[in-house]
């Protein structure tokens, strides 16, 4: 292979944080770091190496983020220096309507004429359309920048090129987590270089999302994809296990990239929001949207639950915000019924939270306060594991396989045979059930524990994982899960 | 807890750097570690740290317990009653073997290996070498994939301890539904070279419904005189809509058997059996971790 083509975008092997490619093109990036010693110098470099890393995941298609950039910053400059609150709330609309037309050709096109389709009645017409990698969470990062720009809680950018290493910063530009950019820009201005600390506990963080991807999410991940493409192949017993296979796939997958991505942006020096906080241990659904994909939480609270009117307009509207708002999260992973039904349902489960459950509080109070936290958890987690059904099959008639064989099959021998012909399944599920459910410090205890520790062993503990990537690796490279949303 | 952390940022950042070029590093020299394992003449163990010989290991997420306890339906009977001969097309029937060899019925030791599905074959099998003096010994590695067996040392001690002068390979189950099909060439042609210059027939997988592509690349390997392809038959499943029902392995089995002496390349005698066999010599695998 020519170094050309090893430059060049693939679309069918995209540069994510797992891949030996990427490997490869960080190491030469952090020869080259290493010895920058302006600000200037070092945000010329991350923002080089962003781009480049954005064009191997989407080719020339990065000039539809280009083109939401230069809007964006237009906008938000006009919209700072403008007194005039119409001119300041049609630039807002302008901003929006650029960044959200986009998002609808490149990802709804064919979703909104498939179903004109069906409803006409005629042949459905596709369009060739390539999804660019991450255009979902640089359009919610673009329109929280121009609307906390016009609200006046953060201030425009500075340069063009500012607004644009926010956007493009290669730790976050795909899969995020949604980053605003009143958190970013600061940090981007400063540019100043990591503490020894912060690169010791970047690559503790980095390796303790490695593990979690390629040991855990890509091995379990093998199984569920069986279960889910050919359901009707399968038992119960097996059914189940690959269900719960996938909400372990989802979380250490999602949760692995983030630890990775947050990783390497504090050896650039730079500091990114959390996205996870054990969602898996959450006593309520109300308190697992506030440790899953926080970023996107966070930001469907602050751009469409509040704008809607949230809790101020009575009790009825604070369920139909609610429902609304989980609509159009469950519509953003993907133009898909699947997502849209998923997202419906947790809205609907959030709203029987407010109006059964304890209000928004996270734990609960008063007599009985631990069997009823047990119970919430119990009940929470199921409830999160059956949805994931409805997010993970790829059309409705899968859901209806999966639930369909679910009651089939369910003999003692049959499952003993089960859990014995998968052995080392079941064990590193058992181990990521453990792991989702241990408290949060295990993990800062894992990054401390490896940043304090020789230099030596570090490079050691990096080969043994980076060996064991190699090894456990699929034959085709696994991209992470949400890359595609 | 102390941090014992280097002093500067441009030290902690040489560190850094050195240590992912000290992982390149490791990761070059052990992806050339081929080492024999030998202790006082004694082979042990091989080291190696490739993709393959893992993907073997780990190939239990791909497994199919036989969890077939539960009895076919009446409407599986029906269809027991109905499966026929696999269709060949005429393309097919004009690739029968040029090189065909004369029917062959000296008695042979069959050695009949490959993934879950060698259990609906082995017990009417049993039948066939009870009636024509043949012997056999059944090799069952559940949901194993052409990875393990071509990888694995498992089929070279099968044939070291068993000596078959007939192989049957029941295998590709596991593989109906590749996305790449074709990264499995160096496996199936790894398990050929394993069983050498002995007469084989590699029985393709009873599809459930379309494969992407596993029974066309072995029969592209191992040649149309040697590859049985089971996807024309009609075949009851246990309840897990996978694996065909005992009798249905015996309609199975006589359609192999019939195939292998009207139209393999090496026929041996396998006339239609006229007693019962006993249970089969076999050896049930299960997970390799």
């Amino acid at each position: 292979m020519h170094l050309l083509d090893v430059l060049r975008h693939d679309p069918r092997s995209p540069l994510v944080f797992t891949s030996g490619t990427f490997f490869l093109f960080f190491t030469v990036f952090v020869a080259v770091f290493s010895f920058l010693k302006s600000a200037r110098a070092r945000f010329s470099a991350v923002l080089l190496f962003s781009i480049f890393y954005y064009y191997k995941c989407n080719g020339l298609f990065v000039a539809a983020l280009v083109a939401v950039a230069i809007g964006d910053y237009w906008a938000a400059r006009l919209i700072a220096r403008s007194s005039n609150q119409r001119a300041r709330k049609a630039l807002l609309a302008g901003s929006i309507v650029l960044s959200l037309s986009l998002l609808f050709y490149f990802k709804y096109a064919n979703f909104i004429l498939a179903n004109v389709a069906l409803v006409s009645g005629q042949p459905p017409r596709v369009l060739d359309i390539f999804l660019p990698v991450g255009i979902s969470f640089y359009t919610f990062e673009s329109i929280s920048y121009v609307v906390d720009v016009y609200r006046g809680d953060c201030e425009p950018a500075e340069t063009f090129l500012e607004y644009a290493f926010f956007l493009v910063y290669f730790p976050h530009s795909v899969a995020g987590p949604i980053v605003r950019a009143r958190d970013l820009l600061p940090q981007i201005r400063r540019m100043a270089p990591a503490s020894p600390e912060a690169v010791s506990e970047g690559l503790g963080r980095i390796v303790v999302g490695l593990a979690k991807k390629a040991l855990i999410a890509d091995y379990v991940g093998l199984y569920s994809d069986l279960i889910f493409d050919h359901p009707s192949n399968y038992t119960g017993p097996e059914i189940l296990l690959g269900v719960y296979a996938y909400a372990l796939q989802i979380f250490f997958d999602f949760s692995g990239y983030t630890d990775i991505a947050l990783g390497i942006s504090r050896l650039v020096g730079i500091e990114l929001c959390e996205n996870f906080d054990q969602p898996y241990r959450a006593t309520s659904i109300t308190d697992f949207w506030r440790r899953w994909h926080m970023s996107l939480s966070t930001w469907l609270r602050d751009y469409i639950y509040i704008p809607l009117g949230g809790n101020r307009l009575g009790r009825v509207r604070q369920y139909l915000n609610l429902f609304a708002t989980m609509l159009i999260g469950g519509l953003w992973h993907g133009a898909s019924w699947t997502f849209v039904i998923w997202g419906g349902m947790h809205g609907a489960a959030l709203a029987a939270d407010k109006l059964f459950g304890r209000g928004g509080k996270t734990a609960p109070e008063g007599a009985f306060a631990k069997p009823r936290a047990v119970l919430g958890w119990f009940f929470t987690l199921n409830l999160v594991v059956f949805l994931w059904i409805f997010f993970r099959a790829h059309d409705l008639s899968v859901v209806g396989s999966i639930l369909g064989r679910l009651g089939h099959g369910w003999h003692a021998q049959g499952i003993v045979e089960m859990a014995s012909a998968r052995r080392a399944l079941v064990a590193i599920m058992a181990i990521g059930a453990g792991l989702s459910l241990a408290p949060r410090r295990l993990s800062s205890t894992l990054v401390r524990g490896f940043a304090s520790a020789p230099a030596p062993v570090r490079a050691g503990v990096f080969v043994v994982l980076a060996q064991c990537i190699v090894q456990m690796r699929g034959t085709e490279i696994t991209p992470f899960l949400y890359f595609q949303f | 807890m102390s941090v014992a952390a280097p002093r500067s940022p441009g030290r902690a950042y040489v560190e850094l750097l050195l240590t992912l070029l000290f992982t390149w590093g490791a990761l070059f020299g052990l992806s050339r570690t081929h080492r024999d394992v030998v202790i006082l003449g004694v082979p042990l163990a091989k080291v190696r740290f490739d993709h393959d010989v893992t993907s073997a290991n780990v190939a239990d997420v791909q497994e199919r317990p036989l969890a077939g306890i539960v009895p076919a339906t009446p409407q599986h009977e029906t269809r027991v009653a109905a499966a026929a001969r696999p269709e060949r097309t005429d393309a097919e029937a004009a690739a029968v073997p040029v090189t065909r060899r004369p029917l062959d019925r000296a008695p042979q030791r069959i050695l009949v290996f490959g993934d879950s599905t060698v259990k609906a074959l082995m017990w009417r099998l049993s039948d066939y070498c009870a009636s024509n003096g043949h012997t056999m010994f059944a090799a069952s590695w559940y949901g194993s994939t052409t990875i393990g067996w071509g990888v694995k040392e498992r089929l070279d001690l099968l044939i070291a301890e068993q000596k078959p002068t007939f192989l049957i390979i029941s295998l590709g189950s596991s593989e109906l539904s590749l996305k790449d099909v074709s990264s499995r060439e160096s496996f199936i042609r790894s398990i050929v070279d394993k069983m050498g210059a002995r007469p084989f027939v590699w029985v393709g997988p009873p599809n459930i419904e379309m494969d992407t592509g596993i029974n066309a690349l072995i029969e592209s390997i191992v040649g149309k005189d040697r590859f049985f392809r089971s996807s024309g038959l009609e075949l009851a499943r246990y309840e897990d809509n996978f694996h065909p029902t005992e009798e249905a392995g015996r309609t199975w089995m006589d359609a192999v058997a019939g195939w292998i002496v009207t139209s393999s390349a090496t026929p041996i005698a396998l006339d239609f059996p006229t007693k019962q066999g006993p249970p089969p010599d076999r050896q049930i695998f299960g997970q390799q971790l």
